[in-house]
């Protein structure tokens, strides 16, 4: 069985090749659909733009979301997947630079799984994206698909 | 009874004066009974002065019966201080006789047979006879008019003396057209003109030349007409062209069959009211700017935390990254040398972002919301502690407490400072044998001090003013590590909680810090 796609948002190529290059390290061999901003990862998930024609009954296993983005910002693309039935249920990791409460309590507010800050450290960044592989594609339960058409 | 009566008159006037009998226009009997239906006393009086003729209401006043009166002088009914003039003026009438109101504007009395006195008015008209001239003399009681006259009179003068004495008011009348009528000692004093120099002028001279040509004088007895009265504020000018700021009220003046009767104008001089107004007005709009600007700077300070947060740190993880990168796959090709360039880099990038985070630590300090309660200091200070201990197993520390140290602030930014005073005793007691760090506070002059004690590294006193500035450090990194941000978050803390900070210390002897709270602050709601 194909392993699920992991959508990473991400607009910093440097950041897109570590976060690449830990998710490798770590073993997590999942195929990696990058957007480069908060529209295109719209664009993706709902089969739309450049996606248009993208069978959206297929969604990724989990959404690495920036929340400094271009065009769309993080927030703004939560919202969108948040208020869509088809995408309401995904497990959103908000991933980036700040720790700023009113950054962590906005994304919990609009759903986010979980908030973690890249650190610095690589060693660290590294150990972080372990844990959530771990977590997100290994111990936690996804809900059973087909209450995502529930209304 | 017509009869003898007109005999009386007839033998009276013949008596007198045979030659002139009395001939009334009418015929006798309808004279009498003329006379006997006329709601005064009626006194015909001939040009000697002797009465010839009166009617029952006559007797009933004066509490003569006719046989009393008739051929008598009419002088027996006037107090004797009128009787010396009476004559004269008598002969003056029937020298030029006329229809005449007497009485009216002088003060007569009647003298009635008791003694008693009443004021009277006379009408007088004369009566051509036959017999030469008679005078009619009708004689009204007016003592119920005289009463209720003189009551008013007092009322008028009890009003013109109370509006009169007013002097923190300018009382005045207007006519409807806005003339001055009356005039008070409070507008003399208020706007500077005697009753002599303005009454009969125009109200609109007490408003300023812009107000007139707006028409506001006109507006406003328009509006005071339309809705019975009209209070209003505005600038009004003094005889001498000064300004006041005053309190005005107009009403409109009816007379009892609803005819405008003209205006009241009460006005009050309230400048100084006026000014101290103005005055909590201008501070509490410099106070809004202020707070205005202050959220300004919050913002942009917020704003620029907010940017440093999220791309400051971005480049540092490449740096940080690619570094570990290259040692990775390529640790083969990089000697020893190269690989201790790598370590260095990755080592100054870990400082930088130490340096950011806190840099952002003490932004927020500032602009954080504050929110004060009671702290339990000893408390917050032990599980600090614990967590160094927790965090570096190894180190042996004496550490007291004091407690039941208490104080009053922001729960987080107080455990902020103490996390760094605590902290620096910690680090900078790293290198001492027997390490000793004591929290506790003492009372100096009713004023709690707090303080955190250690036996470490200390400092040079000349240095102390350099402590608390933010990246200031009197340690070199490699002895003490740090970014000096620490202290100048403690100062920052203390400020905002309206306390003070000390430092005090020698080189390898430890250091005291000491701070205060402003413990006057209540409790956030």
């Amino acid at each position: 069985m194909k392993k699920p796609v992991i959508l990473l948002v991400e607009d910093n190529a440097d950041d897109e090749a570590l976060t690449m290059r830990a998710l490798k390290k770590n073993n997590i061999t999942n195929e990696i659909t990058v957007a480069r901003d908060g529209a295109e990862a719209l664009d993706y998930l709902f089969g739309q733009g450049a996606n248009a024609g993208r069978d959206t009954g297929m969604q990724p296993a989990l959404i690495l979301l920036d929340l400094k983005l271009p065009k769309v910002d993080g927030f703004e693309v939560l919202k969108k997947i948040r208020s869509d039935q088809r995408t309401k249920l995904l497990p959103v990791v908000i991933l980036t630079s700040s720790k700023e409460q009113q950054d962590i309590t906005n994304g919990y507010g609009l759903g986010a799984n979980s908030y973690v800050r890249k650190p610095v450290d690589f060693q660290d960044f590294v150990e972080a994206v372990r844990q959530l592989g771990l977590y997100w594609l290994v111990l936690n339960e996804e809900p059973v698909p087909d209450s995502r058409s529930a209304p | 009874m017509t009869e003898p009566v007109n005999l009386e008159i007839v033998s009276n006037l013949s008596a007198e004066r045979p030659a002139r009998v009395a001939r009334p226009p009418v015929g006798e009997g309808k004279f009498r009974a003329l006379l006997e239906a006329a709601p005064d006393a009626m006194i015909i009086v001939a040009c000697d002065g002797n009465i010839a003729l009166v009617n029952a209401q006559t007797e009933r006043l004066f509490g003569y019966s006719r046989h009393e009166l008739l051929g008598n002088q009419v002088q027996m009914l006037m107090p004797a201080r009128f009787r010396g003039v009476h004559p004269d003026h008598g002969e003056a009438y029937f020298s030029a006789p006329k229809i005449e109101v007497i009485g009216s504007g002088l003060d007569l009395y009647g003298l009635r047979k008791d003694g008693t006195e009443f004021p009277i008015e006379i009408s007088l008209s004369p009566l051509e006879t036959d017999d030469g001239l008679l005078v009619s003399a009708a004689i009204r009681d007016v003592t119920a008019r005289k009463i209720a006259e003189e009551k008013m009179s007092q009322s008028e003068e009890s009003f013109r003396l109370l509006v009169d004495g007013v002097k923190d008011y300018s009382i005045l009348m207007l006519d409807p057209q806005g003339c001055v009528m009356s005039w008070n000692e409070g507008a003399q004093r208020i706007k500077g003109y005697t009753a002599d120099e303005i009454i009969g002028e125009h109200y609109d001279r007490f408003y300023t030349p812009e107000a007139v040509a707006a028409g506001e004088p006109a507006r406003e007895l328009e509006m005071a007409q339309r809705n019975g009265r009209n209070e209003s504020e505005g600038w009004r000018v003094r005889k001498d062209g000064s300004r006041f700021w005053a309190d005005v009220v107009v009403t409109a003046v009816y007379d009892a069959k609803g005819q405008l009767r003209g205006f009241s104008e009460v006005a009050r001089d309230i400048t100084d009211r006026k000014k101290s107004q103005d005055d909590v007005s201008t501070l509490n709009e410099s106070a809004r700017k202020h707070a205005a600007q202050l959220e300004v700077v919050n913002r942009e300070l917020e704003a620029f935390s907010y940017s440093v947060s999220h791309d400051l740190r971005a480049p540092l993880r490449s740096i940080d990254g690619f570094s570990s990168a290259l040692v990775e796959d390529y640790g083969d090709k990089l000697d020893d040398q190269a690989k201790s360039h790598l370590k260095r880099i990755r080592a100054a990038t870990q400082r930088m972002s130490q340096l950011i985070d806190d840099l952002l630590k003490l932004a927020f300090v500032t602009r954080s919301e504050m929110h004060t309660w009671t702290v339990d200091l000893s408390a917050l200070a032990n599980v600090i502690i614990a967590e160094f201990q927790k965090a570096d197993p190894l180190r042996q520390v004496e550490c007291v407490v004091h407690e039941d140290v208490i104080g009053r602030g922001d729960p987080l930014l107080l455990r902020s400072v103490l996390e760094n005073l605590l902290g620096n005793a910690w680090k900078f007691t790293s290198k001492t044998p027997h390490a000793k760090i004591e929290f506790g506070s003492e009372n100096q002059n009713g004023e709690t001090i707090y303080f955190v004690r250690d036996n470490g590294a200390g400092f040079d006193m000349t240095y102390a003013g350099k402590l608390f500035g933010p990246f200031q450090r009197l340690h070199v990194t490699t002895d003490f590590p740090g970014t000096g941000v620490g202290l100048a978050t403690v100062k920052r803390i203390i400020l905002r909680h309206g306390g003070r900070v000390s430092a005090e210390g020698a080189v390898g002897n430890g250091a005291t810090f000491s701070f205060t709270l402003d413990s006057n602050k209540g409790d956030t709601p």
